[in-house]
Order: C-alpha cells, then structure tokens, then sequence
C-alpha cells in the first residue's frame, strides 16, 4: 500500500505507513519463523513447534512484537525507496492505528533526510587569479636562510661570550643545595640570546671568559612545566669551555657548488625559477579552493544540525588522533588548554558546518551534471589505492575493499573529486 | 471402565501433528484398556467414527538418582485412525 510523504521543517519529513491485511499475514508469518527458533515445548525439536501449536500454547500476541517489527522495517524501507529518500539518522516512529489482525496497522515515520540543495550559480564562475612575481629580494632572502642552514660554527678565538655566540658549557643547578634532575649537562651547546634555557640564564653568562666558572642564582618562573621547581630559586654552577660562533658561507662559486651549481648566476636563476613554480602551485591551490568555495556559497541549503554534529563528532576524532601522534591524549590536551569538552566542539562546528555545506553541494552538483562514476573507475581507483598497500595487507585488504559499504564510499569520493574538477574546469580566472 | 479413565489425555509431539494429516490422533491411555475400548471411549467422547486403533506399551525408562535407582512409569500410546470425514478439535487447548 502505498505511504504518504509529509514535509516538516528543518530537512524532517513525515512519512504515513499503512499496511494491509496480507502483509499483516505475511509478517506474522514471519515472526513466526522468528519466534519458533526460540521456543522450547515438550514433545517438539527446538524449531520444529507448528504455529498452531505456538499460538494455542502462548497466545497470539507472542508473534505481534515481532511481526510488528518487522512490518515497520519493512514499509519504512519502501516508503525510502518509494519517494527517493535519503535518511541522515534514525527515524521515530508513532503508532496511529495499533497492530491486529484483519486491519489496516497504521504508523508514522518521522525521521531527518538529507537537506535539499538549491544550486546557485556554479558554472564559469568568476575568480580572481593574481599574477605571481618572484622579485630579486625574495631571491636574496632565500639565498640568505640558505647561508644559514649551511653555516657551521666554529671555535672562536674570542675570549669574552657575548650575545648572538654559541657557548659550549658544563653547568649544574642545585636547589637547597642539592642537585636536582635534569638540571647538569655537560658540553652543552648554548645559544645566547635564544631562550632555551629560563629567563636570566643566557643573560647572566654573558661576559664570561673562557676557563671561567661563575656561580648564578635564579628563580623558576611561576608557570614552569616541572612543578617541583616552578617558583623556586635554584643556583647554578657554570664552566663556560670555549666560545664558538656562526659562519655563514660566502656567496660565492664554491658556496653554488656545495649546492650543487655550476655558479652564482646558476643558483640565482635556478632559485628564481623554483619559486615561482612553487608559488604558482601555491596560487593555483588557493584559486581552486576559492573557485569551491564560490558554488558553495552560491548554493542554499537549510544546515542539517545531525549532520553537523556528525561532522563535529569526526573532527573532533581526527584531532584525537593528531594528538596521539604527538603523545597527548583528549583529556590532557583539554586540561592543559583548560578548555571542556564542550567549548572545544563550539570551536569545530563554524568548519564542520562548512564541511557539511560542501560536500552537500559537491553531491548536488555532481547529480546535476550526470558526474556519476562508471565501475571501471571506481576499479581503477580501487587498484590504485591497494598499491599503497604491502603485498602481505593487500589480500586482506583486498577482501575489505570489495565490501559495498567500502565499494560505495570510494565511489562518493570519485564522485566528489569529479564534480570539484568539473567546476574548477568550468570557472575562468581573472 | 469409564471412558475418561480409558483415555488419560492428547498425545503432542512432533510426530503425532504430523499424523494429524493422515487423520490419526495420538491419546495417552490406560495400560490396561484394549483397542475395542479405546475405539469406543474415543466414538463416544469425540462424536466420531473410528476406522482403526493401533496401540503400543511404552516402557518406562530406569533412572538413577546416583545409588539409588527408579523407574520412570509405564503407559500405553493410542494411534486412533478415524474413518474419512471425521476431525477431532481438542488440540486448540492443550
């Protein structure tokens, strides 16, 4: 029988589902064969009660929860398919004529589907594209962090440390006149003037002589990450050994041969032309990204709060993730930003909600334009993703990929990759 | 003997609802009743013809209760087969 489809506000529709007699019977068939598996009478195998002898037993309404169950799922289902649906969560149903046999059974389905997108404007869109000019200054500062990669620091005759020097020391701290840990070290290389080590440490060696010892007292600062030693005055014993400095290499024809170059002009023009690809790259990203943005933008779709939070919910996983790497988990992340939980996700949602719009938009323009990807290349981008694999993963990968969840996700992915290549060939620059 | 003595109760099982379709009812019935008996305590509680009755003493099984040992009753099945066009409709309230 077929549903009625009803519009709410907010991306939610209400769908009216009513079954007839048959399907009734064909359900608590069903539940029948459901229901016998679990039900255990003397006389019987495990599965093999008759219906009639289930019903007389227990009643008739044993089979009802069951059929019901599978009345919804199975009307919902059509009802999707009937009006082309796509649900983004889990529907709720209400019960408008309750279940019995021999009459209609009456329910309402509401449930959140995925927002209409209204396209606005999208082909031959109008972005600006700057001309990119590498000047000769920009080459000379380039060259000049090259100098200073390559620079090498050696042992200086000079006999006081100074600021911009590197100091190669043997130091102790002691706190109450003990030696505390991680506070020696011996033929450090310190820069002065850097800040590596707490306030008032580099400052307070300058001056010294080579050979020199000098005794100097310090406080932790308040917010040090030890929290034994923050804020407490501690004294270290310093022997500076010797005094080395920076050289910076010459600009000259050696320094282009170090580098790989026949001669200055070489290295110069070499350089100018790399970053200029390299900022062409970077421009035409950036004109891409805009061109994107633009047909998002121009498009209109009532924002999906599920979706958002969905999207907030993975961001905030990936995060997670990211954090992992470097050693931090969720918790301690959020202790040491003394953020919640909750300010945190206020933070993801502006991007996630943009997230959202896209990908929204990138579908829709990919219906419009027919952008849907044969299987052939949805193989071929299978087979390439495989490749990335080790041989010994790649059957076990292989396996997995051939899922239709997987199957189904690369295709969104190739789907969306092609409408984004399709606006970005339509959009002229500027 | 009377007849509610005779026939003590429905035999259900699996084997006995498929019989059902050959139109044979399966009874549990008093060891010491005959064929003759049983034929005319089913016509005569039933309301129906009875074609053939087949019996067979079940013996009870030996149990054991670790040394001690006992024995599960004995008692007789009923295979009543009634003449075409005849239904029995008591199995709805076991």
């Amino acid at each position: 029988m077929p549903s009625t489809l009803e519009k709410l506000d907010k991306n939610f529709v209400s769908i009216e589902l009513t079954t007839g007699t048959e399907e009734i019977d064909e359900a608590l068939e069903q539940a029948y064969h459901r229901v016998v598996k679990k039900i255990n009478i003397p006389g019987f195998r495990k599965g093999k009660v008759p219906r009639r002898i289930i019903e007389a037993q227990y009643g008739k309404g044993i089979l009802y929860e069951d059929a019901v169950e599978i009345l919804v799922a199975k009307k919902y289902d059509e009802a999707i398919k009937e009006h082309g649906l796509v649900p983004v969560d889990q529907p709720h149903f209400d019960v408008v004529e309750p279940f019995e046999e021999g009459k209609p059974f009456v329910i309402k389905a509401k449930v959140e589907v995925l927002p209409e997108v209204k396209l606005g404007e999208y082909k031959g869109l109008k972005v600006a594209k700057p001309e990119v000019k590498v000047t000769p200054e920009q080459v000379e500062e380039r060259l000049q962090s090259l100098r200073e990669r390559h620079s090498e620091l050696v042992v200086s005759d000079k006999k006081v440390l100074e600021k911009g020097d590197f100091a190669i020391i043997d130091f102790e701290g002691f706190l109450d006149g003990k030696p505390f840990p991680g506070g020696a070290g011996q033929g450090y290389t310190l820069e002065i003037g850097s800040g590596t080590f707490i306030p008032g440490f580099e400052d307070a060696i300058i001056g010294m002589e080579t050979g020199m010892e000098r005794e100097i007292n310090l406080t932790f600062p308040e917010d040090y990450h030890v929290a034994d030693l923050a804020g407490k005055p501690v004294v270290f014993k310093v022997n500076l050994r010797e005094i080395k400095v920076k050289e910076l290499p010459e600009l000259d024809g050696e320094f282009a041969k170090v580098l790989g170059y026949e001669s200055m002009e070489q290295l110069r023009e070499e350089l100018g032309k790399r970053m200029e690809e390299a900022a062409i790259r970077q421009r035409d990203a950036a004109w891409e990204e805009e061109v994107v943005a633009k047909a998002v933008e121009n498009a209109t779709v009532e924002i999906s709060d599920t979706l958002v939070e969905r999207q907030t919910h993975r961001m905030i996983h990936e995060f997670e993730q990211n954090l992992a790497y470097q050693g931090l988990t969720l918790d301690s992340y959020l202790k040491y930003a003394e953020k919640d939980l909750d300010t945190v996700k206020q933070e993801f949602r502006p991007g996630a909600e943009k997230r959202v719009k896209t990908d929204l938009v990138i579908d829709a323009i990919a219906k419009a334009e027919g952008l849907e990807p044969t299987e052939e290349e949805v193989d071929a981008q299978i087979e390439k993703m495989l490749a990335a694999y080790p041989p010994k993963d790649k059957a076990k990968m292989e396996k997995e990929m051939k899922k239709p969840s997987r199957r189904d996700a690369v295709k969104d992915a190739l789907r969306g990759e092609k409408a984004v290549r399709f606006v970005i060939e339509q959009a002229v620059a500027e | 003997m009377d007849y509610n003595t005779i026939i003590k109760r429905p035999l259900v099982t699996e084997k006995s609802t498929a019989l059902m379709e050959q139109n044979k009812y399966c009874f549990v019935v008093d060891p010491r009743a005959n064929k003759n008996q049983i034929k005319e305590a089913v016509e005569k509680m039933f309301n129906v013809k009875v074609k053939d009755v087949n019996t067979a003493n079940v013996l009870g099984k030996v149990k054991r209760m670790g040394r001690y040992e006992g024995r599960r009753p004995n008692w007789k099945r009923a295979i009543v087969t009634l003449e075409p066009g005849n239904r029995i409709e008591f199995f709805e309230g076991v």
